[in-house]
């Protein structure tokens, strides 16, 4: 074979090019320390790789999701826990005081108890976090129970909703960590839930004639008393065959006892809805007429919520209605259970946001881990590598640098 | 004759061993000059006297300066080099996608994706607080900018391969010029029996260059030109040539043409062929994965979106697309709305809040029906040109643009949500992104003057972040490659088409470069200039000159005796 000068050269400088071509690939891994620095070092493990690093962030996001929800919950913990301690001595003034042993002087000022009781478990209902308010549903800027006074007597208006908030804690998993407070204390609202009153056609609307119900014998004419703890109105109504239900329901409304009356869900009947706790709602016909009977909702209902129950107490004892003060013990004791179930769940809750924040903890390193042996550069192989491409590059450069070897021109003198 | 022969016999052999040495020199002198092929003189004897003694030897003549080339390694080095040619600008183009793909990275878009659902869940369990709507508002600009410059990156790209386009059209049409110069040259020289080696010597050094720009067919002609033909159309005919130009197609870039007949350009491969398919093949379909992925996002964001209550009430909202057509079924594509498609028949509910809160429900229904379907036009009219019109306290217009406008009387505002037929998200009315694609994505004008205008709540409570909720889900819903992949997973595979196809250039590229070395070696082996051989070869004919000399002298002396000596 041939060989002139210039293949010597053009060789020498392929295998040099080569040669610090691979060396800066190494170094490149070196310094990222990292064998797949952009899509072509390993195409089939790109969706791995993205997947992976994807599954880290959102990891990241689920931790602090559950660090929120767990601050929220210990705060929830520490009102309700409070709640129950407030709601047990109450039960023991309504035992002692239902007892021979009490007298009017002692209940005055075990009223007074109550009602100290009855504005600590208010202002608990109210607890927040940061700004929001922990109980009020989705109306967190709004505090959810407000102790009013109407027409001398004290009710408590519940001023949030149900939503329910939720905090992702995986990727198909979302976790409420509220408690709307008619969860925890209980329906303020009383309701009258009307009877059937076999309107001829179903189900009832607004503009339901009078004269369809009872299967078309209609209502008769007269008036009815709604009376909602002190305040009372009498509404009458006419039967010339034209009222609708839709003008009893405004009558009510507007009647400015602070009640609710709309058509049930099942559009067979009216409810009556007192807008306070601590009422007694009730509907009575007023002499022998029979209107509210014939409209299905003639009825009494006294709260039973936590703060229907306190203020049912503080009255109790101020009027020294033992019988009442028995009736109210048990109240009690069921609401307590309902306040004591809401306490354990929110625990339990806890509990599972502690356990996945382990479990997301452990997960967070396998992902890391495979992340690593997927993409991370082996940097013991990668030292050894570099070394040897190191001495294979000096090497070429001694061979190259030694290529300017006489030639046969040099020995022609 | 007699003893002059022997004076002719020297003088030739002076002028044979002259030219030898002189041809050394040439070859040393050319020893790095590209192309160049080691050259020899053919000497061959003399024709012989005859003579009562037989045929006499009369010496030495230069029969011919030969050029050392193996023409079939040249055939062999053009198609290599071809291959090489393509694969090079192959290589160089996607290695710049896939720096603008920067992945896998901390900046990458699988990360800034990433950060913008999962700013999502904060707002969905904290819908009222400024920072988390301030934290989604930031990612999302992060998202929509990571989005168009990536896309205006690649475009920009292809917008490159056309400033290398001119460049190569440029560098044909000049070699075309040259190898038709050197036609008419070595024509000229080989009119006689004569080789013009080192003009043939610079054709196929021109030839070599060409073959890295395109692929082309050469035929050399009786008389020594070629023929150069590029898919048909004859580059270089003999002295003439035919002139590249370039123009802009319907896509907005260059493509070759011939000027003489207007005709296009056909290549498949050489870098003129890397380049255009580079821009109109490879580039294009990753910008294309891009796009889809940004329609994806705004639209199924939007349709979420528009179902949902932001913090305070609009006073006056205006739609983020437009409409070119008012009298034409919104659901039609003559509405001109980018997402007409996905509208369909539904409703969707505006509700009016007076100054004390109190709100009226109103529901508008949507038709999609193509004889029937609501226009803008209708639905202006359902919601009312004036306040008292249509749904009181609010009314709305079209401007000249073909936005539409929804204005509530002094003292009360509106929202519009509950959305089943779309069409609120079609006409960008409570939307979250505006634009329909990576061109043109960004934030809608409502959110980007307020992020209290972020629709998180399904019911308009404050606290109440399910809408947001729902949004945070889409990431792990498939939603691309015909609902069989989520968006993280189809960019994923998307980097592994990418990183394949850069790979293949790169390994392509590796192994054309190995085989052309390995053929320019074999050239060069064949023809190239060995300084020890030259030497060699000059000592030889050194020594021939040095003894012909000699030669000449002793004939000299030899006639000297004779016509000198002899005298009379």
């Amino acid at each position: 074979m041939r060989i002139t000068d210039r293949m010597l050269f053009n060789q020498s400088y392929v295998n040099l090019t080569a040669a610090m071509d691979r060396y800066s690939d190494l170094q490149e891994q070196m310094s990222t320390g990292r064998k797949i620095n952009k899509p072509s070092d390993a195409p089939g493990d790109m969706p791995q790789v993205i997947s992976y690093r994807t599954k880290i962030k959102d990891i990241d996001q689920y931790d602090s999701n559950i660090e929120y929800g767990l601050s929220w919950l210990s705060i929830s913990d520490n009102a309700l826990a409070n709640v129950a301690s407030l709601l047990n001595s109450a039960k023991s003034i309504a035992l002692s005081q239902a007892s021979a042993t009490a007298d009017d002087q002692t209940r005055q000022s075990a009223a007074q108890q109550v009602d100290s009781i009855l504005n600590q478990i208010v202002q608990l209902s109210g607890t927040k976090h940061g700004n929001r308010y922990l109980f009020s549903g989705h109306k967190t800027n709004t505090v959810p129970f407000s102790k009013l006074t109407v027409e001398g007597k004290t009710v408590i208006k519940y001023n949030g909703d149900e939503g329910a908030i939720y905090v992702p804690i995986s990727s198909d998993i979302n976790v409420q960590i509220n408690k709307s407070g008619k969860d925890i204390f209980g329906d303020p609202e009383t309701t009258i839930s009307g009877s059937n009153v076999n309107a001829t056609t179903s189900p009832i609307t607004r503009d339901t004639l009078l004269s369809s119900l009872n299967s078309g014998a209609g209502v008769s004419a007269g008036s009815f008393i709604i009376t909602n703890g002190n305040q009372t109105a009498t509404i009458s109504v006419t039967a010339t065959g034209s009222e609708t239900i839709g003008e009893v329901l405004d009558a009510i409304n507007s009647a400015g006892v602070n009640v609710t009356a709309a058509i049930n869900s099942a559009g067979t009947g009216i409810d009556i809805k007192s807008n306070f706790s601590g009422t007694t709602l009730s509907v009575q016909d007023t002499g022998s007429t029979t209107t509210a009977q014939d409209l299905g909702i003639v009825g009494e209902k006294k709260s039973q919520d936590v703060f229907g129950i306190l203020i049912r107490l503080k009255e109790a004892l101020l009027d020294g209605d033992t019988e009442e003060l028995g009736t109210v013990s048990g109240l009690i004791d069921s609401a307590l259970d309902e306040v004591l179930q809401a306490w354990v769940d929110i625990g339990s809750k806890e509990q599972r946001l502690e356990l996945t924040k382990d479990r997301l903890g452990s997960e967070q390193i396998n992902y890391s881990e495979l992340l690593s042996n997927t993409e991370d550069a082996d940097l013991a192989e990668l030292v050894v590598n570099l070394s040897r491409e190191q001495s294979l590059y000096q090497g070429l450069l001694k061979v190259t640098a030694g290529m300017l070897q006489p030639s046969l021109l040099d020995f022609l003198r | 004759m007699g003893g002059f022969v022997g004076l002719t016999i020297a003088k030739k052999a002076l002028i044979a061993n002259q030219v030898a040495m002189e041809t050394i020199g040439h070859n040393i002198a050319n020893a790095n000059t590209p192309g160049y092929s080691r050259q020899r003189v053919e000497l061959k004897e003399s024709l012989p006297d005859s003579t009562p003694w037989g045929a006499k030897g009369t010496g030495v003549d230069v029969d011919d300066i030969i050029r050392i080339r193996d023409s079939y390694l040249d055939v062999q080095l053009r198609n290599e080099t071809n291959e090489l040619g393509m694969w090079d600008e192959k290589e160089k183009f996607l290695a710049r996608v896939e720096l603008y793909f920067n992945e896998p990275s901390d900046t990458g878009l699988a990360n800034t994706m990433e950060r913008f659902w999962n700013a999502w869940q904060e707002v969905a369990y904290m819908p009222e607080e400024q920072t988390s709507r301030n934290s989604l508002y930031q990612d999302a600009v992060s998202l929509v900018t990571g989005i168009t410059d990536l896309y205006n990156n690649l475009e920009s790209l292809r917008t490159d391969a056309d400033t290398a386009l001119k460049a190569q059209i440029k560098k044909i049409n000049s070699l075309a010029d040259s190898i038709a110069s050197l036609n008419s040259q070595i024509r000229y020289y080989e009119v006689g029996d004569a080789t013009a080696n080192d003009l043939r010597d610079q054709r196929d050094q021109k030839l070599a260059e060409l073959a890295d720009l395109i692929d082309y067919e050469v035929s050399e002609q009786p008389d020594g030109t070629v023929i150069v033909s590029v898919g048909g159309v004859n580059l270089v005919d003999k002295l003439d040539t035919e002139d590249m130009g370039y123009r802009y197609n319907s896509d907005g870039h260059l493509d070759p043409y011939w000027t003489y007949n207007n005709g296009s350009v056909s290549v498949s491969s050489g870098r003129l062929y890397g380049i255009t398919n580079t821009r109109d093949s490879l580039i294009p379909q990753y910008k294309e994965i891009i796009d889809d992925i940004a329609e994806k996002i705004i639209s199924e964001v939007n349709k979420l979106h528009t179902s949902g209550y932001g913090l305070s009430a609009f006073t006056s909202l205006t739609s983020q697309y437009d409409i070119s057509d008012s009298t034409a079924v919104l659901a039609s594509s003559s509405s001109g709305l980018d997402f007409y498609d996905e509208i369909q028949d539904g409703s969707f509910t505006m509700t009016v809040v007076d100054s004390s809160g109190n709100e009226t429900e109103n529901t508008i229904s949507i038709s999609a029906s193509a004889t029937s379907g609501t226009t803008l036009n209708s639905l202006i009219s359902t919601i009312g040109s004036s306040f008292s019109t249509g749904i009181a306290h609010v009314r709305a217009s079209v401007s000249s643009e073909g936005y539409l406008t929804i204005e509530s009387d002094t003292g009360y505002s509106f929202y519009v949500n509950n959305d089943t037929s779309n069409a609120l998200m079609a006409l960008g009315l409570n939307v979250f992104f505006k634009g329909s694609g990576a061109d043109d994505m960004d934030i809608a004008d409502p959110i980007d003057n307020n992020v209290n205008n972020i629709a998180a709540s399904s019911s308009g409570e404050v606290g109440d972040g399910i809408v947001a909720l729902n949004i945070s889900a889409l990431k792990d819903s498939k939603l691309m490659d015909s609902n069989s992949a989520t968006i993280t997973d189809y960019y994923g595979s998307s980097l592994g088409v990418l990183g394949v196809a850069k790979k293949e250039a790169t390994d392509m590229k590796n192994s054309q470069e190995i085989l052309v070395t390995h053929i320019k070696n074999s050239i060069e082996e064949i023809s190239g200039v060995s300084i020890d051989e030259e030497a060699m070869d000059l000592i030889k004919y050194q020594h021939a000159y040095a003894a012909a000399a000699q030669f000449l002298k002793t004939i000299d002396q030899m006639l000297d005796e004779l016509i000198n000596g002899i005298r009379r």
